[in-house]
C-alpha cells in the first residue's frame, strides 16, 4: 500500500515534469511581424463545445503575405468566456504583433508560442512529493517497528517527520485554500455591488464529459458601465459543473437569448459580474482544506514544543547504550516510544487519500444529489472528518515529550518483582496527570491484505501508577510483582500474548500522551508456584 | 490407515515445562511395527489463524510392534492456555509417511496445568 502511493507520487511528478519541460518544434520558429484582421469570438455549438476565439492576422515570410487564424500550436475551446475575452483584449483589430512562423512551411504560424508554466506551478509537486515522503517514512517505520524492542535512538521520532508532516498538511491546506476563499469572500463583497441591465447573448445547459458527465449553467450576457461595453459568462460567484442536468435546465430556461436581466458587477472591476450573487453550499468545501491548515499548524506548534532542550533527572543508565545486548547485560532494558510515528504512519495517508477521493467525488455531486445519495456522501465525508482529526491527533501527538522507560530486570518472569524506572526526556509542561497501567492481552489476526481481521481480548488490565504530583510525573519508579499463575509472553504468525506498559498522560489544552511499551514476560521460574 | 496407540509413562498428560516425556506406540497386535516419527508439538486455536510448530522429534525405526520413545519438554514453554479467543494446546503426534496417524493432547504449563489468565490474575 504504501509503495504504491510512493510510486504513484513519484509517476505523477515524473509526468509532470516531462509535459511542462521538454521541448516541442514550434519553440524552434522564426520571429516576423503581423498585424491583426479580425478579433471575435465564437459561441458553442453544442453543449460539450466552449467558447473559441477567432483570430485571423497577416504577415509576410520570404517575400510572400500569408493570412494566417492559429493562436497556438493547439487551439483548445474554453468554458471561461474570461479566457477568450483576455485574447480578445490582447489581440485588438488592427495590432501590430509579432508571429512565429514555421522554417520549413512558411504557410504555418502562430501567435503565441508553447509557454512553460510559471514557477509556483511547480508548487504543485509538493503534492506528489508529500506522498513520496509519507510513503519513504512509512516503509522505514515498517522497517525499524520489526525488532520487539528498540534502541532509544532509534525508537525516539525523528524531528524532522513532524516537521515535513506538518508543512506538506500546511501547503497542501493553502494552495486549496487560495483557490476556494476568493468566492467566499465576494459572497460578502457582493452585498454592496451595483446591479446593472445585462442582455442575455446566448445560453445553455454546458455538459462536461471528462468528469461524468456533469452539467453547468452556462449563460453569456452582455452589459455597458460608465461608457464601456462588457460581456461575461459568469453566472454565480463559484463555478463548475456537478451532476444532475435538470436544475441546470430550469436555471437556463430563465435566461434566454434577448432577454433583459440584472447583473451585479465589482464597481472596483468592472468586467467581473454575476447573475447570482447570493451563497451557494458547494462554498461550504472551504472547511475541508481548512481542517488541513489547522492540522498543519498544530503540528508546527507541536515540533517547535518538541524541539526545546529536555531537562530533568538523569537515569542510572543514559541513553547512550548502544545495544539490546549492553542493556540485557546490565540486566536492565531502556524502552522508548515507537508508537507515535508507526500510528501517524498509518492515519496519514490513509486519511490524505479518502479525503481527497471523497472530497472530489462530493464537490462534484452533491449539489444534485438526491437525498439517499446526500445521505451517503455526508456519511462518507464524516468518515473522512473522523479520519482527518484521528491524524491530526497523532500529528500533534509527535510533539508531546517523550517518555523513557527503564526495566529492571529487562525481561521479567511471572511471580518475580518488575521494577519500571519513568522520566520525560523533555519537561512535561501542561501533564497534569500520569497514568501507567500494565496491560496483558489475548491478539489474534486472521486472514491477509484487505481481508484481514484482528481479534484481541483483555485478561490484565492493573494500574499500577496513577499520579497528579508534579514531581512524580517528571521522573520515578514503581515495583510490581507479576501474577504467577498468568501467561508468559507468546508470538507465533498469526497468534499473540502480549503484555504492555501503557502510559496515560493528560495534558491541558492538547493532545494527552499516549505512548505503549511492550514488555517480554517470560514463564515463571521453577519452584514460585510451589 | 492403521493407527498406533500413543501410551505415556504412569498415564500422565499433564507436564512441567521442562521435563521429559516417556512413552511408547503400540501397533495393532496383528500388525509390525512401522517406521515413524513421533513429534511434540503445539498449535493453537480460536479466533485466528490456527499455528503450530513441532519442537521435538523422535524417529522410530521398524519393527517391533512396541517402541518406546523420549521427548523433552522446553523449559520455556509456551504453556498449555486457554483464554477468550485463543488457546494454546500441546500434543504428542505420529507420522507415518508424512501423514498423521495418531495424536494425543497433552497439558504443559505451571503445576501440570493449563493456564486460564482470566482466573490467574
Amino acid at each position: 500500500m504504501l509503495g504504491a502511493i510512493g510510486a504513484g507520487g513519484a509517476a505523477l511528478i515524473f509526468f509532470f515534469l516531462q509535459a511542462t519541460l521538454s521541448a516541442r518544434p514550434a519553440d524552434y520558429w522564426v520571429a516576423a511581424p503581423c498585424r491583426i484582421i479580425t478579433s471575435t469570438y465564437a459561441v458553442p455549438t453544442n453543449a460539450r463545445d466552449g467558447y473559441r476565439f477567432v483570430v485571423a492576422y497577416r504577415y509576410r515570410a520570404g517575400g510572400t503575405e500569408y493570412i494566417s487564424n492559429r493562436r497556438t500550436e493547439a487551439d483548445h475551446d474554453t468554458s471561461d468566456f474570461d479566457a477568450v475575452r483576455d485574447l480578445m483584449e490582447t489581440y485588438p483589430p488592427g495590432a501590430a504583433t509579432t508571429c512565429y512562423v514555421s522554417p520549413t512551411d512558411p504557410a504555418e504560424a502562430i501567435l503565441e508560442r508553447p509557454q512553460r508554466p510559471a514557477v509556483w506551478v511547480y508548487l504543485i509537486l509538493l503534492i506528489p512529493a508529500g506522498f513520496v515522503g509519507v510513503s519513504i517514512v512509512g516503509i522505514r517505520s515498517q522497517w525499524k517497528s520489526k525488532p520487539r524492542f528498540v534502541r532509544l535512538s532509534d525508537a525516539l521520532p525523528p524531528r524532522w517527520a513532524g516537521w515535513v508532516a506538518s508543512i506538506v498538511m500546511l501547503l497542501m491546506g493553502a494552495a486549496f485554500l487560495a483557490f476556494l476563499l476568493p468566492p467566499i469572500v465576494r459572497v460578502f463583497a457582493a452585498r454592496s455591488w451595483a446591479p446593472v441591465d445585462a442582455t442575455i447573448i446566448f445560453s445553455r445547459v454546458q455538459e462536461d464529459r471528462v468528469e461524468g458527465p456533469t452539467y453547468g449553467v452556462d449563460v453569456l450576457y452582455g452589459y455597458d458601465y460608465r461608457g464601456r461595453h462588457f460581456v461575461s459568462n459568469r453566472y454565480a460567484l463559484m463555478g463548475g459543473t456537478s451532476t444532475g442536468r435538470a436544475s441546470k435546465a430550469a436555471i437556463v430556461a430563465r435566461f434566454a437569448p434577448g432577454a433583459q436581466v440584472k447583473a451585479w458587477l465589482n464597481p472596483s472591476d468592472p468586467q467581473f459580474a454575476v447573475l447570482d450573487r447570493g451563497f451557494q453550499w458547494s462554498m461550504l468545501w472551504v472547511l475541508l482544506p481548512l481542517v488541513f491548515v489547522l492540522i498543519g499548524i498544530g503540528g508546527l506548534i507541536s515540533s517547535i514544543l518538541a524541539a526545546r532542550p529536555g531537562s530533568g533527572p538523569e537515569l542510572e543508565v543514559t541513553p547512550t547504550v548502544s545495544s539490546d545486548m549492553a542493556d540485557l547485560v546490565a540486566g536492565r532494558r531502556l524502552l522508548s516510544s515507537h508508537s507515535r510515528r508507526a500510528a501517524l504512519g498509518k492515519t496519514l495517508p490513509v486519511a490524505l487519500i479518502w479525503g481527497s477521493i471523497v472530497g472530489v467525488i462530493a464537490g462534484i455531486t452533491f449539489a444534485d444529489a438526491g437525498p439517499v445519495e446526500r445521505g451517503v456522501l455526508v456519511l462518507f465525508l464524516l468518515i473522512g472528518v473522523h479520519l482527518l482529526l484521528r491524524a491530526g491527533g497523532d500529528l500533534l501527538r509527535l510533539g508531546n515529550p517523550s517518555i523513557t522507560l527503564l526495566l529492571e530486570p529487562a525481561e521479567p518472569r511471572l511471580g518475580e518483582p518488575l521494577t519500571a524506572h519513568w522520566r520525560f526526556t523533555s519537561p512535561p509542561a501542561g501533564v497534569r496527570r500520569l497514568v501507567i497501567t500494565l496491560r496483558a492481552s489475548e491478539v489474534t489476526t486472521r486472514g491477509s491484505g484487505r481481508s484481514r481481521r484482528t481479534g484481541s481480548s483483555d485478561f490484565l488490565e492493573r494500574v499500577i501508577v496513577d499520579t497528579t504530583t508534579p514531581g512524580e510525573i517528571g521522573a520515578g519508579e514503581v515495583t510490581i510483582i507479576l501474577p504467577p499463575r498468568s501467561m508468559h509472553s507468546f508470538e507465533s504468525a498469526h497468534n499473540r500474548i502480549v503484555w504492555t506498559l501503557e502510559i496515560w498522560g493528560q495534558k491541558h489544552r492538547w493532545c494527552n500522551i499516549e505512548d505503549d511499551f511492550e514488555i517480554n514476560v517470560r514463564p515463571a521460574a521453577a519452584g514460585v508456584l510451589a | 490407515m492403521i493407527s498406533p496407540a500413543i501410551e505415556l509413562e504412569s498415564g500422565r498428560c499433564a507436564f512441567e515445562p521442562g521435563e521429559t516425556i516417556c512413552g511408547r506406540l503400540r501397533w495393532p497386535a496383528n500388525v509390525p511395527g512401522r517406521a515413524a516419527r513421533v513429534e511434540l508439538i503445539w498449535f493453537t486455536s480460536g479466533r485466528g489463524s490456527a499455528d503450530s510448530r513441532a519442537v521435538e522429534r523422535a524417529y522410530i525405526h521398524a519393527p517391533p510392534a512396541t517402541q518406546d520413545f523420549q521427548l523433552r519438554l522446553p523449559p520455556q514453554g509456551p504453556h498449555s492456555f486457554r483464554g477468550k479467543i485463543l488457546a494454546l494446546h500441546w500434543a504428542i503426534q505420529v507420522c507415518v509417511d508424512a501423514k498423521t496417524v495418531a495424536q494425543l493432547e497433552i497439558v504443559v504449563g505451571p503445576s501440570s496445568q493449563t493456564v486460564d489468565p482470566y482466573e490467574a490474575t
